[in-house]
């Protein structure tokens, strides 16, 4: 008998649960959806507050985003719901009409996208560069030079483990430069193509204490966890500027292509650009991001 | 809606194409996730077996425990297993991570809970009697043990089945043990994650067709051995 | 007469409820010694002590000659002299073969005389026929009959028997009752045989000991018992009042 009266006692406690959970989740909903009501009249309200921003995983990874992206909600009352993946596939998704504005850094495909229509009001946001690191022994040899074009030709002929992000990313589709314009076809057991974001790829360079390719941003925000050093930087080579751009309306009718406007106008404004100037300084004692729209 | 019927299709054609770095992946899968299975089934059957049938202080507590752990998040198995085996963590001279081993290591911490949990319920629904009968015909303790298990295997089988659904599917773990390096530790799921990620949203569709067609393979076999094992299928009739 | 089982002052508790107090029960050779009493009276707890399938938890046991003492040695020697049959037998999943050979698998018989003995068995019970079928699918008095093969396959002196025909039709239950006797007959196997059916004990038995709330309240040969009982309570037992 009493044993039947717990049985009870807990089914009565489960559906408790469940009504307590369901209606906290109705009421965060409502939370959210007060301010925006009350702040109707200093913000704007737009009319499909939601915007779908697709972005590198570095400008995720780095926090510019979370740095920044609140003051674009707080002006222009847009709600940016950030979906952070390669290049690539972010200009995938632009292509399929899943995100209505791009912060991609790959300039040679975005010219291409814009050029077949997909995208449109291409600008120049902000450049950071790329700098090669690696074990402090060093085995390749390679340690403060800044050519990056004979760093990679010496990690290849030493065999020299060497991560490469393998996932058509930005930063994959920059080494991939490199190895090009070094006239090597990048093979053999001590290339690891991992098909990973940055700091993942970075965290396996760490643990096979091997060379990668990695942004500055990226690589400050996480180096006081990993033993990696710089090894190569300050080639023009290794400079990788930043786009943002619209995804084509007249391609996509849903596109809320008056988010993607605002979101342009907002990123490339002095104030903005000034933000971004500012953001990591305090931190890391200098910018992760150089602005340079005109 | 497009992407999947290319998907459908690009799926069918991988597969004829043969292409060796996909069977590679294939085969690595397999390779990981049975080995897997293996072990968890022989860790998993006895201690399963052991809680189900011998009392002992913290019996409860640790049965509790195993059950618990039976929907441990695959990615959490991969960061304990990351930890353990890191250069700064207490196995990294043993240098596994980003190998194959690692995977199986972190697989086996998957799927050891639940084909321990599970055999201990499919034990524990054994009735007395088996034990009895098995004594009163002579067997030993170490043979009415068997017996049990023998009477069990259906809940086994079971308990096997759900784990290798679980390994061969999962994910997380393998990716961040394995670190999904071309030609050394990609696998199926990290592969499908991997193309879903640079936009080639069929090509990952197609790779999970054979994902699932592999799955259904390997049940099939499973399911095979099973009916080998029960002579008299005994399904219950409903009229 | 060798005595096979000697008991004093057994008791048996779960928790705050005795089951069992038996002040004294001796079971000789040869015999069918038919444990009598109504559902509760403690019948079956008292098999099992003997069959030292639960244990005692006061009083004396003496098991074919030996003090028990609970060592898996020990009870492994004393269980390969017995079998059991309970009311609805539990078969291994597999084939009646399977079963019957069980007993003799166990004790890594030879398989030429697994199979010869297992044979014998089920012929001896008429269940040849159904040697290769599967014994989940068989009728309440085919397990039965089973049931006793796979027991007598392994040669016990002893045979417990717990209401092994309670659960089956008169006729199939009158036909198990021959075999009981013609196996008492046969091969001298002592009989222990629980049943509340009376007139199944004057079938069988030449002693019986009647149960009542956990104590043998009266026992002695058959005949005597039912021509003459004691205790009030058998008497109106025997008499069908309760």
């Amino acid at each position: 008998m009493k044993k039947f009266r717990n049985h009870k006692l807990l089914s009565i406690l489960l559906i408790l649960t469940m009504l307590v959970s369901v209606f906290a989740i109705a009421g965060c909903q409502k939370e959210e959806a007060e301010p925006q009501q009350q702040a109707g009249d200093s913000v704007p309200t737009p009319e499909n507050p939601q915007l779908k921003l697709a972005t590198t995983t570095s400008t995720q990874d780095s926090g510019l985003l979370d740095e920044i992206i609140p003051d674009f909600e707080a002006k222009t009352g847009y709600k940016a719901e950030v979906i952070a993946v390669g290049s690539g596939a972010a200009m995938e998704m632009g292509e399929s009409g899943d995100a209505d504005v791009l912060l991609v850094h790959s300039r040679a495909a975005e010219d291409e996208f814009v050029a077949a229509g997909f995208g449109i009001d291409r600008h120049d946001v902000m450049y950071n560069d790329f700098l090669i690191i690696g074990p402090a022994a060093d085995p390749a040899g390679i340690k403060g030079g800044d050519d990056a074009v004979a760093a990679l030709t010496q990690i290849s002929d030493s065999k020299s483990v060497f991560l490469s992000r393998g996932d058509d990313s930005g930063t994959h589709k920059k080494e991939l430069s490199i190895w090009k314009a070094a006239e090597i076809e990048p093979t053999g057991d001590w290339y690891n193509s991992v098909g990973q974001g940055m700091a993942d790829t970075y965290r396996m360079a760490d643990e096979m204490q091997g060379y990668t390719l990695i942004d500055r941003a990226t690589y400050l925000a996480n180096k006081e966890n990993y033993s990696l050093e710089s090894i190569v930087e300050g080639d023009e080579l290794l400079f990788n500027p930043y786009g943002v751009i619209a995804v084509n309306p007249e391609k996509y009718p849903n596109i809320n292509y008056d988010g993607a406007t605002a979101f342009i106008q907002w990123i490339i404004s002095d104030e903005t650009q000034a933000l971004i100037a500012e953001f990591g300084k305090d931190q890391y004692g200098q910018s992760l991001f150089i602005p340079d729209a005109k | 809606m497009d992407v999947i019927g290319q998907g459908v299709k690009e799926g069918i054609l991988l597969i004829l194409s043969l292409d060796p770095e996909l069977i590679q992946v294939t085969l690595l899968s397999l390779q990981v996730s049975l080995t897997a299975l293996v072990a968890a089934g022989l860790l998993g059957i006895p201690a399963g077996t052991f809680l189900a049938l011998k009392n002992f202080t913290g019996r409860k507590l640790i049965l509790n425990i195993i059950y618990t752990l039976m929907g441990l998040p695959p990615v959490l198995a991969g960061l304990i297993v990351f930890l353990v085996l890191s250069n700064r963590g207490p196995l990294g001279e043993w240098q596994l991570l980003f190998t194959p081993s690692a995977m199986i290591i972190a697989q086996v911490l998957l799927g050891f809970p639940l084909v321990a949990g599970l055999s201990a319920r499919a034990v524990m629904s054994q009735r007395q009697e088996v034990y009895d009968t098995a004594v009163m015909l002579g067997a030993t303790r170490t043979q009415a043990v068997l017996s049990i298990i023998r009477e069990s295997r259906m809940g086994i089988i079971a308990a096997l089945t759900t784990a290798m659904g679980r390994l061969i599917a999962e994910v997380g773990a393998v990716m961040m043990v394995g670190g999904n390096i071309q030609g050394k530790t990609r696998v199926l799921t990290t592969s499908i994650v991997l193309e879903t990620r640079m936009g080639h949203d069929s090509r990952a569709l197609g790779i999970g067709i054979i994902l699932l067609i592999l799955a259904f393979m390997i049940m099939l076999l499973i399911l095979k051995l099973e009916k080998r094992s029960f002579k008299d299928d005994s399904t219950i009739q409903i009229v | 007469m060798t005595v096979l089982f000697k008991l004093f002052d057994i008791t048996k508790s779960y928790g705050e409820r005795q089951v069992l107090n038996a002040e004294h029960l001796e079971i000789r050779a040869g015999n069918i010694h038919c444990l009598l009493g109504p559902n509760g009276s403690g019948k079956t707890t008292l098999l099992r002590v003997m069959a030292l399938l639960t244990t005692n938890d006061t009083g004396d046991l003496e098991v074919l000659g030996e003090q028990v003492s609970w060592q898996p040695s020990q009870l492994l020697l004393l269980r390969r002299q017995m079998a059991m049959v309970t009311q609805s037998s539990f078969m291994f999943e597999g084939s009646v073969f399977y079963n019957v050979a069980y007993g003799l698998k166990a004790r890594k018989k030879p398989k030429k005389e697994i199979q010869k003995r297992v044979q014998e068995s089920l012929e001896l019970l008429g269940m040849l026929d159904f040697i290769d079928a599967p014994a989940r699918y068989l009728s309440g008095g085919e397990t039965q009959k089973v049931a006793i093969a796979r027991a007598l396959a392994v040669r016990p002196r002893v045979l417990f028997l717990d209401e092994p025909t309670s659960n089956i039709d008169p006729s199939s239950s009158l036909e198990i009752e021959q075999y009981i006797k013609h196996i008492n007959q046969q091969y001298s196997t002592t009989i222990v045989l629980i049943t509340h059916n009376f007139f199944q004990a004057r079938r069988l038995a030449q002693q019986t000991s009647m149960l009542w709330d956990g104590h043998i309240i009266e026992q002695g040969p058959t005949r005597d018992m039912f021509h003459n009982p004691q205790d009030p309570r058998t008497r109106r037992f025997i008499k069908g009042e309760y």
